[in-house]
């Protein structure tokens, strides 16, 4: 007899030999039933397109595992377990390492290192000069750029250097720079210090350590780099722009410093600190119009600017190629324009994807077509940073076609949140009607620090927490996002259905539901973020009441009481006989504003002085927004049957609003209505689990509370009024 | 690229042979990542732990010895390691088992608009299973790996790999329902 897990491994066993499932599953006896649906999964998961690194990452990874291995880094192999041939095993071992060591060395270092720099191209014309003022001459491929020397490029040339530990330097037409330096260090890091006077160059640096660092100065600032690939322009006014396309670099300008990560860029100028990192774009296309500052290149506005360098004429009709920021706005700003004979239209740029839908996706504030014509790496995520590159359809839309992941360091300072940084505002809510239908709108909040703080993959759930039995529906639009930035907020919608049961529930009966972030995908974690909705059954029409407190006699209210207090006349109470002032009365009269003998003759009329305060509250909280509602009309409505919970829903104020009661002040008497047991009795139930559900808190004193009001409704020595809250 | 490697191409690696060693890496440095980016649930952890795998694999070279684990069960091994290192380095929670946020509590059929499964949506519910159930599926479904070898690289039994693998995927089924992600 074959058990169920051997089973299902033998099912899994021919799926792996090509069986093909439907196949299989017609095979299963109906007893092994519930194993379809997992073979099925199984087969799912392996037919599932993989993640996979970005084979730029791979490359550099594989770099990493070299550089920490020559550095010597970890801990030795394993001593050898048998003690008589110890010594032999550490002798071996040692000489792995040693090999292991030189492996990493061969592998990471060109042959024929040298401490120069080896010149590797030289198209056109390609100059070098032994120094500051001293005569150029023609070098070619092969020749050596030794520290202290300047090399120089004509126009339509190019020139290739490279230093002993692999780096690259690739200067373009018309351009210039000294080799102010160049340093083998003991680990076999070169340590190189260039200049750069004009013109544009290109690196790419072999990662290194602090001591053996690439810099690139020019007259407005350096750039400083541990192994990276970057780009520097230089225009005629010492204004320089550095952009990177993948790593880090620091550009140092005016004792402040930057750090770019892939595809961003910055500018600076003589005697001014590095302007802040931007995304990149380049374009490269005819200059179809021109209107003040605003070119249009293919189907593309870019915007130009006092420190945009030109470099040829850029009439209307040429090609140009140009190198850009975009703007927090939005903008594309032309850094450089170069004119161009002819070339090809292309145009990209880099940004963060923010969504991913089904044919288009948004990377920064740009929308890009996505089709099947767009290659992309499956892993990428919302959040990720890429480069777009595109074409303009007839349509004026861009359509991607490739979309890359550049990859960007987190920021070195500020840590990743350990959890995701959301809120709702507000974070109850709370609606009260008849009909089964209801729908209320949300926000979430990413409260976090940009850009730290960015938010990925968030997924909304509910859970009801009270009244599942009514719940027909809940629908949450929309419930997921790919990317909310930090400072950013979003709404939905909460749309939900109750099913018959509700019809014939009374009122005051309610529906919780709590809506949580269910799921994020990074910063992974938990949100502790909730919302509370709260729905309560309201059918009842609100009773209209005109009663004003009179002397001697209880308000009046349009239905009668149902249940009315024991006989009690004012006589009973000292307070009613006016011969005694209460202190607790007494400070609410103060507390409202309100006179003494008003408060008096609410409590000899029956209230509790916790009722009368609630009653003055919920009045005041009415005048908030127009006309306070009369106590007199509040008194009026509870005594037809409604509590206090169901008054505040009614006059529409929030849970929590109402500040709880302050502690009786000292040898302040118990404040008993008239008539009232001596015996102290509890507060009325609100909920049955006594979770006062709109009340106050009633154990916490508030400052600005009247002093010594007992919580909740009626007088704490009667019978609670008709109909309670529930 | 080949799942397997030729004992050959390890031993050249163990003899210092830089193709060897390149080989090595080129064909498990993606079943490695897939591994960690399942079994940690982060791209960037996943990619920073691969590189320490291969570090970690170019220290221990020398003494490995084909006769103790197949080549790919050792280099597993260490990447498990790893993901453990990880978890206990950073002191986060390594799996939550399938609590009560995921049982519906009431009806409610149109709670989530239905899914098609993805390796995102996997990762996320994987990170739902026991660590143990983690390591079967991730390791028997998708590096592929056949279950004796699933074995090695856990010091289990083929029964309690077998046991471990039905109940994981029985538990990433209910995962998957309740979120109402289908695939198939």
């Amino acid at each position: 007899m074959v058990n169920r897990e051997d089973l299902f491994e033998l099912c899994l066993q021919e799926l792996e030999a090509g069986v093909p499932l439907e196949a299989l599953l017609a095979r299963l006896p109906d007893e092994a039933a519930d194993l379809k649906e997992l073979l099925s999964l199984a087969a799912a998961m392996r037919a599932l397109p993989q993640p996979a690194p970005a084979p730029e990452k791979a490359a550099r990874r594989w770099q990493h595992v070299l550089k920490v291995f020559a550095n010597g880094r970890g801990p030795g192999p394993q001593p050898n377990r048998r003690p008589g041939l110890a010594w032999a095993g550490r002798a071996l071992a040692g000489l792995a390492v040693v090999a292991l060591i030189v492996w990493a060395v061969s592998l990471a270092s060109p042959p024929g290192a040298a401490l120069a720099a080896r010149i590797t191209e030289a198209a056109g014309r390609v100059e070098v000069a032994a120094g500051p003022g001293e005569d150029w001459r023609l070098v070619a491929a092969g020749d050596s750029l030794l520290a202290g020397q300047s090399l120089r490029t004509g126009d339509g040339s190019a020139a290739t250097l490279r230093f002993a530990d692999g780096s690259l330097t690739r200067l373009y037409a018309n351009s210039s720079l000294t080799l102010t330096a160049v340093d083998r260090r003991p680990n076999q890091a070169v340590s190189v210090h260039l200049t750069q006077h004009a013109g544009r160059t290109a690196h790419e640096v072999q990662p290194r350590g602090p001591e053996a660092a690439f810099v690139v100065a020019t007259p407005a600032g350096a750039a400083r780099v541990q192994g990276t690939a970057f780009n520097v322009f230089v225009g005629a006014a010492g204004l320089a722009r550095f952009a990177v396309e993948a790593g880090q670099v620091r550009v140092e300008a005016a004792g402040e410093a930057v750090v770019l990560s892939a595809g961003q860029a910055t500018l600076t100028l003589p005697g001014r600190p590095p302007g802040l990192p931007a995304d990149e774009f380049r374009e490269q296309g005819p200059l179809v119009a021109v209107q003040n500052t605003v070119w249009m290149v293919g189907g593309v506005p870019v915007r130009v600017s006092d420190e945009t360098v030109v470099n040829g004429r850029a009439d209307v009709g040429a090609i140009v190629d140009i190198v850009g920021r975009v703007l927090a706005n939005g903008v594309w700003l032309a850094d450089v324009v170069e004119v161009v004979s002819a070339g090809a239209e292309t145009a990209s740029f880099t940004g963060v994807l923010v969504d991913m839908g089904l044919d288009s996706w948004r990377v920064g504030g740009a929308t890009v077509a996505v089709s099947d014509r767009t290659v992309y790496d499956p892993a990428l995520e919302p959040g990720a940073a890429v480069r777009v590159t595109f074409e303009l359809l007839p349509d004026g839309r861009w359509q991607a076609t490739r979309i890359e992941a550049l990859e960007r360091e987190p920021p070195p300072i500020a840590p990743p949140a350990a959890s995701p940084s959301l809120a709702f505002e507000p974070d109850e809510l709370l609606v009260a009607g008849c009909g089964p239908e209801f729908s209320v709108s949300g926000r979430l909040v990413n409260d976090g620090e940009p850009p730290r703080d960015n938010v990925s993959g968030v997924q909304l759930d509910y859970r009801v927490i009270r009244g599942a039995v009514f719940m027909e529906t809940v629908r949450i639009e929309p419930d997921n996002w790919g990317l909310i930035l930090a400072g950013e907020s979003v709404s939905f919608k909460l749309n939900f259905s109750l099913n018959p049961q509700w019809s014939q529930a009374a009122d005051g009966a309610e529906v919780k539901i709590q809506v949580q972030v269910g799921e994020v995908v990074e910063p992974a974690g938990e949100s502790p973020a909730r919302l509370t909705v709260t729905v309560v059954r309201q059918c009842r029409p609100a009773p209209t009441a005109t009663a004003t407190p009179a002397e001697g006699a209880a308000p009046t209210a349009t239905s009668a009481p149902t249940q009315t207090k024991p006989a009690a006349g004012p006589a009973d109470n000292p307070i009613c006989l006016g011969g005694t002032s209460h202190p607790i009365a007494s400070a609410l009269a103060e507390h409202f504003g309100v006179p003494y003998a008003e408060i008096a003759r609410w409590f000899c009329s029956g209230f509790g002085f916790g009722e009368i305060r609630l009653a003055y509250e919920i009045s005041a909280q009415t005048g908030q927004s127009g006309a306070p509602v009369p106590v007199a009309e509040i008194f009026a409505l509870r005594q037809t049957g409604l509590g206090w919970g169901d008054l505040m829903i009614q006059f529409g104020i929030l849970p929590g609003v109402i500040p709880p009661p302050a502690q009786p002040p000292d040898g302040a008497p118990p404040a008993s209505a008239p008539g009232a047991s001596p015996t102290p009795q509890p507060p009325e139930e609100d909920e049955p689990d006594g979770t006062p559900p709109f009340g106050p808190p009633v154990d916490v004193p508030t400052a600005g509370s009247p002093p010594g009001i007992p919580p909740g409704g009626g007088p704490p020595g009667g019978p609670p009024p008709p109909g309670g809250d529930d | 690229m080949p799942d397997v490697i030729d004992d050959q191409v390890v031993l050249l690696a163990q003899a210092g042979d830089r193709d060897a060693i390149a080989t090595l890496y080129e064909t498990f440095q993606r079943q490695i990542y897939r591994y960690l980016y399942y079994r940690t649930g982060e791209h960037h952890a996943a990619e920073d732990l691969t590189a320490e795998v291969f570090v970690k694999l170019m220290q221990g070279l020398p003494n490995y010895r084909r006769r103790e684990a197949p080549f790919r069960a050792w280099l597993f091994q260490i990447a498990r390691n790893q993901a453990i290192d990880y978890y206990r380095r950073k002191s986060v929670r390594q799996h939550s088992a399938m609590s009560d946020d995921l049982v519906d509590p009431g009806p409610a059929p149109e709670r989530l608009a239905e899914r098609r499964l993805t390796h995102d949506y996997l990762r996320s519910a994987l990170r739902r299973l026991t660590p143990d159930q983690c390591d079967v599926v991730a390791l028997r479904f998708l590096a592929d790996m056949p279950v004796a070898e699933v074995a090695r690289v856990l010091n289990k039994s083929e029964s309690a790999i077998k046991n471990l693998q039905l109940r994981g995927l029985a538990a990433l089924q209910q995962i998957l329902a309740a979120r109402k992600i289908t695939y198939g």
